[in-house]
């Protein structure tokens, strides 16, 4: 290592004075850049909410631990509080959302004043203000704030720095009140975020630790005395260093105790959620830009200098602690990052390692703007090419810092992140309405603006945005961080979502806002009924028959000394370092004593060949140049290959599905795809499951024939679509023109509506319910019947691995109805679970109408199954692991009158059934004969065994949508008899309905009553299927 | 000058003593009460005893009556009903057994008296559908209104067809309806009781659909699409189904060939195929949507089949057959029935050569 300049700086009042006036530019640039931008973009960010959240928390009241509106209630013990309660300080002042502005905009201020301060320690101070100017127009800090809304990073990290003189101080000066501030500023910065003070002790404070002892080194020269004294001169640093470690560690400690004692009583059992930051930033390039090319921005053009700096001066501590985070910020990229953190690397968000990287650097490029502004790098710049390349130079670093430190405001405009702004106020309302509040809710589609909803209500959510937090097992058994945006994690979160939905009982879930059409199916088809539109545009759904929550919740109280210190302690450790830092403020240069510090010395020598520095600066920009030029070169060879048909069908369907009509249509036969018109309208024309709530989650295709220039492959297209996962299966014929393959379009079915005006008799029902203009909501005259409901057949069955429990379900009542159906699984002396009919069930009856009911019990993914295979597999189905063999089962039924969702205008038109490839194929076309246009058709299929006893139940939904007249295939493939296992009959007396034993209208419907008789090759008798639809459009 | 500690004296005496003067509120079993105040008024209880004296309080007249009345839907002929009043005096009180109360239904009174404070009346099961309004009074007060409904026993209706079904045209729109239904009591069935009909084919297809009872009969729509020929029709209701009735879904029948054009493609080695117009009997051409196989036999044994479906008469294909001459045999499948157009094919009267394509 080159320690040539090692020597203690002189003393240059003019120096302090220029880092000073720089500081000063820096924090008026920060009010005016951050704060102007702030009140227009926090709203955007993905954090922003959460945080206010919890200040709302601490508002409503500051000494109460427990959180019940996310979770069924969760502690908010764990997270440190400070950022929270600052806001919830400010909020008998102000809204909230200002309190947050307000909050974040002082912890910049304090970070910029922090990076001045810590660059101190480096580099000379016209170079520490320089490093404060480069702060604010760090991309690093503006994706922090304006892009993620993380406040906790920024304000802990501004008082970290802060609190970082006064350790070097202590150390290499000693003085209580120093070891005091530093203790202090640790406890603050811990009351704020406690993995700043974790993490920053060993990526900041150490380095600084080493610089502390270069500087005893050369205060205390030895001067030719005993080898024991170069030793000796160290002792009392260490020692005060090691007090200092023991002392901020317990401050750490008690600052949160709370939240150790949460951590350690509660630990987080759950599968880890997958983060971007640990991906390879060269397998998914958008994660690489967003959580490494935008936070280093243009700094990461200057790591050579920081590493030429690093080997040749005092700075290396700094220099090597940046090294590790550059490395650990790259993420999955490659495999060092892995190696080093172990098992830690799938807890940590690894770009915050990137983050603290940015700030590390920052002394090396207030360095470098120093030399480039007034130093060694602008004679050379100057000397070599002249001053207006220097000022161009200079003016394209600071164009650029300024583009990229922009880009993170403006990019959820180019690439919206978060849905349009929602309006909380009606969901607000509807919820203080009608005692709603004695329900759970839930949000779809809503982004992280559902935390801001929360905030603004008291009703309680079965879902949450801080996940740290969730203990329910069906969301921590899944990696799905909520629920709230589950169609983005696929199977799993979609998973999870209906296993909410379905035994929304267990929640006392009664109502889902729905900002997001995709979920509809899934909501009506799960049983949950549409209720109207607010004024805000969000979809009310209800779901009938759930209980209301018990007036007293279960609650987690923590000791009242753990209450206590937890609303005293935080902001007490924030008020002592802001008076600290008021008071260093007061002085000049923050209290620093002349020549205390022993920053890098500039290399004053002149540039000895500026010709030769030319000839290399010329000679490398020739390099760039040629090695651009070849690189694009190669890039427009790959792009003029042809396509292979494989590609082109992919590509086909791939636009199809991100509705690029244009780019689809021009992958068509030229000859013979017709006009653009023509073919959108087919496109347009069909809507329903797959085309209008399905995403493409695979292509696969297979060659059939290869004929000249004419190619036939079968292509399996599987579609993600809220209720299954929906395989396509076409034949797709390409033909090679002009040396380009084409993708024959395909035919629209061009069927004629028979009539052109129908004239149709139906049925309106209207159930009064609780709309009456009387205070009262219980009002026991209004209320009907329950309808008498009958359960019939029912078995616990066995199908491969999965228990489930089947049966009919009649509707033996005058009065149309709404069906829950519920069953106990039993071993020989234990409850194995319990679970409500989700999909299959046809859950809304009319008077005499049968359908068949399954009841899937599913197991719970443990962790060690999730760890055991690496990764977790979301469409991997676990079988249950009971603690004894399932025996018997029993089944609750209940139902309530309805008057919507009955559409029956769906008939289904030459039914053939056969046996393939092992499993019972059920043909046909489904036919809307009604006035309605049917969304979704699902058909419900009740199996008869030999025995004519239900023996399987199954639900299918067609393709596409139905417009009145119209038509749609269907095939559905169901498990052959002979697969499923019998393992008991559920007794009659083990069948409860509407709370009490079945006393049904009419004689049940048997085997042979309303159905189709199948071959006894298919393993069942007879096949009973019930069509229902969902009749309203989505808005998409 | 006062010491402070003489002020934590005087501080805890404050609160200890305020508190004890404020406490003038006296509590029983009902609740918090001022002596003072409302001690008179309590004496009206029902229940009261006034000290040594012994008094019993009685409750006064009936002043407000609940009313429960249930099940709401009475199945004829089965069901009873039951109809409740609560009766309890202005202050709250059950009223004395034995009070005089009716129970209204449907105009018609029955006089009884109160038990506990309950005045009550067991309907008896009715067999007419109807909605009963019932109250009860007591005294000069009435209960609100409550009601009831007597709904048919759908238990016994007997699903049957309405008469003969009439034959059916392709691709139009029919119905399967049943005969007035009604109960054994004479009752029509409930709207919106859902019934369904499983159509069966000879080829062992099923059609099926459900419906729902709209006045007085069970009304089931189809389409005839994909579904030509005679089938036999039952309707289901709850567990009983109608008698199997005939039913015909007609098929057009052809008149003459299609017209057969091809194009040969031989960029691309392909022939595009045109067939129609597909002429019937009915005097338009075939349906929109029809689908129609097309199989071609080539001389080297290989068999090439598409389908599409008919537009304005026509279809239109494009088959990957490079050689238009290699074609031995051309066969099409269609709602008219089988066809084979290979002599037509064979006569060379079909194939248009493109314009740059030499003759053979």
């Amino acid at each position: 290592m080159n320690t040539t300049n090692n020597a203690s700086p002189p003393v240059d009042p003019a120096e302090d004075s220029a880092g000073l006036r720089l500081l000063l530019v820096a924090l008026a640039a920060t009010v005016l850049f951050h704060g102007g931008l702030l009140p227009f973009t926090h709203g955007n960010t993905y954090d922003a909410f959460i945080h206010m959240f919890f200040a709302d928390h601490y508002h409503r009241s500051w000494f109460d631990t427990w959180e019940p509106r996310w979770y069924t209630g969760f502690s908010v013990t764990s997270y440190p509080p400070g950022t929270h309660m600052a806001m919830a300080a400010l909020m008998p002042f102000m809204p909230l959302r200002a309190a947050f502005v307000v909050v974040q905009l002082g912890g910049l201020l304090l970070l910029v004043t922090g990076i001045f301060r810590f660059a101190l320690l480096w580099v000379p101070p016209r170079a520490a203000g320089y490093a404060a100017l480069a702060a604010v127009l760090a991309s690093s800090i503006s994706e922090t704030v304006h892009l993620f809304g993380q406040l906790p990073t920024i304000f802990s990290l501004g008082i970290f720095l802060n609190g970082l003189p006064y350790v070097y101080r202590w150390i290499v000066y000693g003085g209580w009140f120093s070891c005091l501030a530093a203790v202090i500023f640790a406890a603050a910065t811990t009351a704020a975020h406690h993995v700043t003070t974790i993490f920053g002790g060993v990526l900041f404070i150490l380095p600084l630790g080493v610089h502390a002892l270069r500087a005893v080194a050369e205060i205390r020269p030895t001067d030719g005395r005993s080898p024991l004294y170069v030793l000796w001169r160290f002792g009392p640093p260490l020692a005060r260093g090691a007090m200092l470690a023991v002392l901020m560690a317990s401050a750490i400690v008690l600052t949160v105790f709370p939240y150790w004692y949460w951590s350690v009583s509660d630990p987080i059992t759950q599968v880890s959620i997958p983060h971007g930051s640990r991906e390879s930033f060269l397998e998914r390039l958008d994660l690489g830009v967003v959580f490494f090319a935008i936070p280093w921005g243009v700094a990461i053009l200057f790591l050579p200098y920081a590493l030429y700096k690093t080997a040749t001066t005092r700075l290396w501590p700094l220099g090597l602690s940046l090294m590790l985070c550059v490395l650990l910020g790259t993420g999955g990229t490659t495999p060092l990052p892995r190696a080093i953190l172990r098992g830690a690397f799938d807890i940590l968000t690894l770009d915050r390692f990137t983050f603290w990287a940015t700030i590390l650097i920052l002394p090396f490029l207030g360095l470098m703007f120093d030399g480039l502004l007034h130093g060694r790098a602008r004679q050379v710049v100057v000397q070599a090419f002249g001053n207006g390349t220097h000022r161009l130079l200079v003016g394209g670093i600071f164009g650029a810092m300024t583009a990229v430190a922009v880009l993170p405001a403006i990019l959820p405009r180019i690439q919206p992140t978060q849905p349009d702004f929602v309006d909380p106020a009606p969901i607000v309302r509807f919820m203080a309405e009608d005692e709603h509040e004695r329900w759970r809710y839930l949000t779809l589609g809503f982004g992280d603006q559902f935390a801001y909803l929360s905030s603004q209500t008291t009703a309680l959510s079965v879902d949450g945005n801080y996940h740290s937090a969730r203990r329910l097992p069906d969301l921590t058994r899944f990696s799905v961080e909520r629920l709230e945006n589950a169609k983005y994690l696929g199977v799993p979160g979609l998973g999870s979502l209906r296993q909410f939905l379905v035994n929304a009982e267990r929640y006392n879930l009664k109502y889902v806002f729905s900002n997001d059409a995709f979920y509809d199916p899934l909501l009506h088809f799960t049983g949950w009924t549409r209720l109207n539109r607010l004024g805000n545009g969000i979809v009310v759904w209800e779901k009938p028959d759930i209980p209301p929550l018990p007036l007293l919740l279960p609650r987690r109280d923590i000791p009242p000394l753990h209450a206590l210190m937890w609303g005293v302690l935080p902001p007490l450790a924030l008020v002592l370092a802001a008076l600290i830092f008021l008071g260093s403020a007061l002085q000049r240069t923050f209290g620093a004593r002349p020549g205390e510090f022993r920053p890098v010395i500039r290399m004053e020598a002149a540039f000895s060949n500026p010709a030769r520095v030319r000839q290399i600066v010329l000679g490398l920009a020739v390099l760039v140049v040629v090695a651009a030029g070849g690189t694009t070169w190669n890039v427009h060879q790959r792009f003029l290959q042809p396509d292979t048909p494989e590609q082109v069908i992919t590509a086909y369907f791939d636009d199809l599905d991100f509705r690029r009509h244009e780019a689809a249509f021009a992958r068509l036969d030229p000859e013979t795809r017709g006009r653009f018109e023509d073919a959108q309208f087919a496109w347009r024309w069909t809507g329903g499951l797959v085309a209008s709530f399905g995403k493409l989650a695979r292509v696969s295709i297979a060659p059939l024939r290869l004929d000249g220039a004419i190619a036939d492959y079968a292509v399996a297209l599987d579609w993600l679509t809220p209720l299954d996962l929906h395989r396509q299966e076409l034949t797709v014929r390409t033909v090679l023109r002009d040396g380009t393959w084409h993708v024959a379009p395909t035919v629209l079915r061009p069927v004629q509506t028979p009539l052109l005006l129908q004239r149709q008799e139906s049925l309106d029902l209207n159930v009064v319910g609780r709309r009456q203009p009387r205070p009262e909501t219980d009002l026991h005259r209004d209320r009907l019947d329950r309808p008498r409901i009958a359960v019939s057949g029912a078995r616990l069955v066995r199908h491969g691995d999965r228990f489930a429990v089947v049966g009919q379900v009649t509707n033996a009542d005058a009065d149309p109805a709404h069906v829950t159906v519920l069953a106990d699984l039993f071993g020989a002396g234990l409850g194995l679970g319990h679970e409500a009919a989700g999909l299959v069930n046809a859950h809304r009856l009319l008077a005499a109408e049968a359908a068949g009911f399954r009841i899937d019990f599913e197991g719970v993914l443990s962790l060690q199954d999730a760890r055991a295979d690496g990764e977790y597999d979301p469409t991997l189905f676990v079988p249950p692991e009971f603690a004894e063999p399932p025996q018997t089962a029993t089944v609750t039924a209940r139902a309530l009158v309805t008057g919507g969702d009955l559409y029956r205008g769906v008939a289904l038109n030459g039914i053939r059934i056969k046996v393939e490839d092992g499993a019972l194929i059920v043909t046909g076309l489904a036919v809307n004969t009604g006035t309605e246009t049917a969304s979704i058709v699902g058909l419900n299929f009740l199996l008869y065994g030999p025995d004519a006893r239900p023996l399987w139940a199954d639900t299918g939904f067609v393709e596409t949508n139905i417009y009145p007249g119209q038509s749609a295939p269907f095939r559905f493939a169901l498990p052959i008899g002979t697969e499923i296992t019998i393992i008991a009959e559920v007794p009659e007396d083990a069948i409860t309905a509407n709370g009490r034993a079945q006393e049904p209208d009419l004689a049940l419907p048997g085997a042979a009553d309303g159905t189709i008789p199948l071959d006894p090759g298919t393993g069942y008798s007879h096949l009973r299927i019930l069509s229902t639809s969902m009749t309203h459009d989505p808005l998409f | 000058m006062t010491r402070f500690s003489e002020l934590v004296f005087v501080l805890g005496a404050l609160l200890l003593a305020v508190p004890a003067l404020a406490e003038t509120l006296v509590s029983d079993a009902f609740g918090l009460y001022d002596p003072a105040t409302s001690a008179q008024e309590r004496l009206d209880w029902a229940g009261w005893v006034d000290g040594p004296s012994a008094t019993a309080v009685a409750p006064q007249g009936p002043d407000r009556l609940m009313i429960f009345a249930g099940p709401k839907s009475l199945v004829a002929g089965k069901d009873r009903g039951h109809v409740v009043a609560l009766v309890v005096d202005r202050f709250g009180n059950l009223v004395a057994d034995g009070t005089a109360a009716s129970v209204t239904v449907s105009g018609a009174s029955t006089a009884t008296a109160t038990t506990g404070g309950i005045a009550d009346l067991l309907l008896q099961p009715r067999t007419k559908v109807e909605d009963l309004f019932v109250g009860v009074t007591a005294g000069q007060r009435q209960s609100p209104q409550a009601m009831l409904g007597i709904v048919a026993d759908i238990a016994s209706i007997r699903p049957g067809l309405a008469g003969p079904l009439s034959d059916v045209a392709s691709d139009t729109a029919f119905e399967v309806k049943s005969a007035p239904l009604a109960d054994q009591y004479g009752n029509p069935v409930p709207q919106g009781t859902g019934a369904s009909v499983v159509l069966r084919r000879g080829d062992g297809s099923y059609s099926l659909a459900q419906g729902l009872a709209l006045q007085d009969s069970a009304l089931i729509r189809f389409i005839a699409r994909d579904m030509p020929g005679p089938a036999s029709a039952t309707m289901t209701l709850g567990a009983h189904s109608s008698r199997s009735a005939p039913i015909l879904i007609k098929t057009s029948a052809p008149v003459g060939l299609p017209a057969l054009e091809m194009e040969r493609l031989t960029e691309i080695g392909a022939l595009h195929l045109t067939l129609g117009p597909f002429l019937t009997t009915d005097g338009y051409a075939l349906s929109d949507g029809a689908e129609v196989t097309v199989t071609v036999d080539l001389a080297d044994g290989l068999q090439v089949s598409d389908h599409a479906w008919v537009q304005d008469g026509e279809i239109s294909l494009l088959l990957p057959i490079g050689d238009p001459f290699a074609i031995t045999r051309l066969s099409i499948l269609s709602p008219l029935g089988p066809m084979d157009l290979t002599a037509g094919w064979q006569s060379g009267e079909a194939l248009q050569p493109t314009p740059t394509e030499p003759q053979p």
